[in-house]
């Protein structure tokens, strides 16, 4: 069963009276393990489709099913809980919660799924371990390097335990060290324990890493690596 | 860690936070301040009054307040008098004779209300005798002994040991005249009294009137503490429902009416000043939201459920107010506090003061209840004041809050 399964998604807005196609009958299917790359132009729909998969964002039609369930046609109360447990979200502008340190980010997620405190900590130190920050765990975001936030909000959306892990434009504002360093650490985390990362991005450094890349252009779907 | 976040998220801009705070705190010692020194003037007006004129409740006959007529009397005064001083919570009784004079001197006239006070217990019901600016108080051993304010004795251009002439319409309908000497002037916190009244011992208001031996036109008790009155005041009636017994409030309309609505206005009063702060208080949250709209999308967007953004932004508003509403409560003991026990010398507004019976030094009042429920006041106004800007940020989208450039 593919972790991600949009089928002839549409996603059309009305602007100045008109309306646009942000994606265009988009069909994709992300197995687990993958480590894919959704790339494109700006307005190609990338971030559109992220975001639909994510479930922030509604579709006109068509179906979207995670890890088998339809989440197109739950209410907003159920896609907030479907996201807390079952979807990893990294940033381009990292977005982690500025009052609170490396650890505490971590917790949060896990504070909100009601993860006991004990399990917590204990699950918080692997993950900043395993992104390679353990020892700036008590350190706020805003004394942290764009390379190190990312490496947090990474460990972030892991925390959650998630089927998979979206990251739109993540290596967008690193320079080329932090963004090698990031994705080494992301390929590894998806080599070691099958991880599916899906990214959207239009970072070269990005695609030449990405096992599958899917390029889109005017909300549609005009290569798939996979596919040849 | 909603609450840590809520409450680290208070200090993220530190100066805005103080800003509102201080306005708070500021604030609120405006409305407590203004509130304990009304509470202040109310309460030394009800207690002047209660203390020099009204006791807590007087007996009358049933027929007397129509025309404050002599021949109205109570009989048998002494015996009430000993029966209603053995009811628990009464700490002082006395009978008066009372009746409408006009004093006479070669200089002028006045049209006053004359007591005949019993000399044994008077001191129980009235401290006029440490209102004496000049003088003694009455004794029994003066003869025909007077005293006056010191306001009617100007108008009449009388000193100490001058004579008066008293007109007084006797039980009987006549008008007899009786001649006083000053012995005394007394000056109270209100000049409406000191204008109305002289005093006289009972036995000569009642030799000079043909009064019956043991009859007095009024008793009148003190209670403490003062709200056993009506309990107290209702045994009198019970034992002697043929009498006319009244409390204070219903011998003084306006005091109960300051009574009543001192209070009422007080938190009034303040309830404009947290309206305001209220105010102040959502336009800071809005722009709170707005700031932080990514960071509330990113919220929305990692699973954390609407509520819990609402409660947390309900929680830091909450702390921003508790920060500012402590620290005013603070002030406000220290201020109330130091005020009333050096009193607020008002003496520029002497006058105006005693025309309308508040004493021109006034003695702030407040209670431990009262700061608690201001407290509460300032944690319901935050309340009230964080839903709008919360509602806001509710209705975020997620997918677009997380673009927005804040």
């Amino acid at each position: 069963m593919p972790v991600i399964d949009a089928r002839d998604v549409y996603k059309t807005y009305e602007g100045n009276g008109l309306p646009v196609h942000a994606v265009n009958g988009i069909s994709l299917r992300v197995e687990k393990g993958e480590f894919t790359a959704v790339i494109g132009p700006s307005g190609c729909g990338k971030t559109t489709l992220l975001n639909m998969v994510g479930g922030l964002d509604s579709i006109t039609s068509g179906e979207i099913l995670i890890g088998g369930t339809r989440i197109d046609s739950m209410s907003g109360r159920q896609l907030t809980d479907f996201r807390l447990h079952r979807i990893g979200f990294v940033f381009q502008a990292y977005n982690l919660i500025p009052v609170l340190t490396a650890r505490e980010n971590i917790e949060f997620i896990m504070e909100l799924q009601g993860v006991e405190a004990a399990e917590r900590a204990v699950r918080s130190r692997e993950l900043l371990e395993a992104v390679g920050i353990a020892e700036k765990s008590d350190i706020r975001p805003g004394k942290l390097s764009g390379g190190q936030q990312q490496r947090v909000a990474v460990a972030r959306a892991l925390a959650s335990e998630p089927e998979f892990v979206l990251a739109d434009e993540p290596t967008a504002n690193l320079d080329s060290r932090a963004t090698a360093e990031l994705l080494d650490m992301m390929l590894e985390m998806n080599r070691q324990s099958g991880i599916t990362f899906v990214f959207a991005t239009h970072d070269q450094r990005v695609i030449d890493r990405a096992r599958r890349v899917v390029a889109l252009d005017d909300g549609k779907v005009v290569s798939d690596s996979a596919a040849r | 860690m909603l609450w840590h976040i809520a409450w680290r998220n208070v200090w993220r801009n530190r100066l805005r936070s103080l800003v509102i705070a201080s306005a708070i705190a500021f604030g609120l010692l405006g409305g407590v301040f203004s509130y304990a020194l009304m509470m202040g003037l109310a309460n030394q007006q009800i207690r002047g009054t209660l203390r020099t004129e009204l006791g807590n409740f007087q007996v009358h006959h049933p027929e007397y307040p129509a025309d404050r007529d002599l021949r109205y009397a109570l009989t048998d005064v002494d015996a009430l008098v000993e029966e209603i001083r053995a009811l628990p919570g009464v700490v002082g009784v006395s009978s008066r004779i009372v009746g409408t004079a006009m004093v006479s001197s070669a200089e002028g006239t006045a049209a006053v209300r004359i007591a005949g006070v019993d000399l044994e217990h008077v001191g129980e019901i009235s401290d006029l005798a440490e209102k004496l600016v000049e003088g003694e108080y009455l004794s029994a051993d003066e003869r025909i002994p007077m005293l006056m304010s010191r306001e009617t004795a100007e108008d009449l251009e009388v000193r100490l040991r001058s004579r008066v002439v008293a007109s007084v319409v006797s039980p009987t309908g006549e008008i007899v005249y009786g001649a006083f000497r000053v012995v005394g002037l007394f000056e109270t916190i209100n000049s409406v009294f000191d204008g109305a009244n002289v005093f006289v011992t009972r036995e000569d208001l009642a030799s000079l009137t043909g009064f019956a031996a043991g009859a007095a036109s009024e008793v009148i008790v003190r209670v403490q503490p003062r709200d056993t009155t009506l309990e107290v005041a209702a045994a009198v009636t019970a034992a002697h429902p043929e009498l006319l017994v009244r409390t204070w409030r219903d011998l003084s309309p306006l005091l109960q009416l300051t009574a009543d609505f001192t209070g009422a206005f007080g938190y009034g009063f303040l309830a404009i000043i947290l309206t305001a702060l209220g105010f102040g208080i959502v336009n800071t949250m809005l722009m709170v939201v707005m700031e932080r709209t990514r960071e509330i999308g990113m919220l929305m967007a990692l699973g954390m459920a609407r509520a819990r953004i609402f409660w947390m932004l309900l929680y830091e508003t909450a702390f921003l107010s508790m920060v500012g509403g402590l620290a005013g409560i603070v002030l406000s003991v220290a201020v109330v506090g130091y005020t009333q026990r050096v009193g607020l010398n008002l003496q520029a507004w002497s006058d105006g003061f005693r025309a309308i019976g508040y004493d021109p030094i006034v003695y702030p009042e407040s209670s431990t209840a009262f700061y608690f429920q201001v407290a509460g006041m300032v944690l319901a106004t935050a309340f009230i004041a964080a839903i709008y800007p919360a509602r806001r940020a509710l209705k975020l989208l997620p997918a677009e809050a997380i673009r927005a450039d804040t």
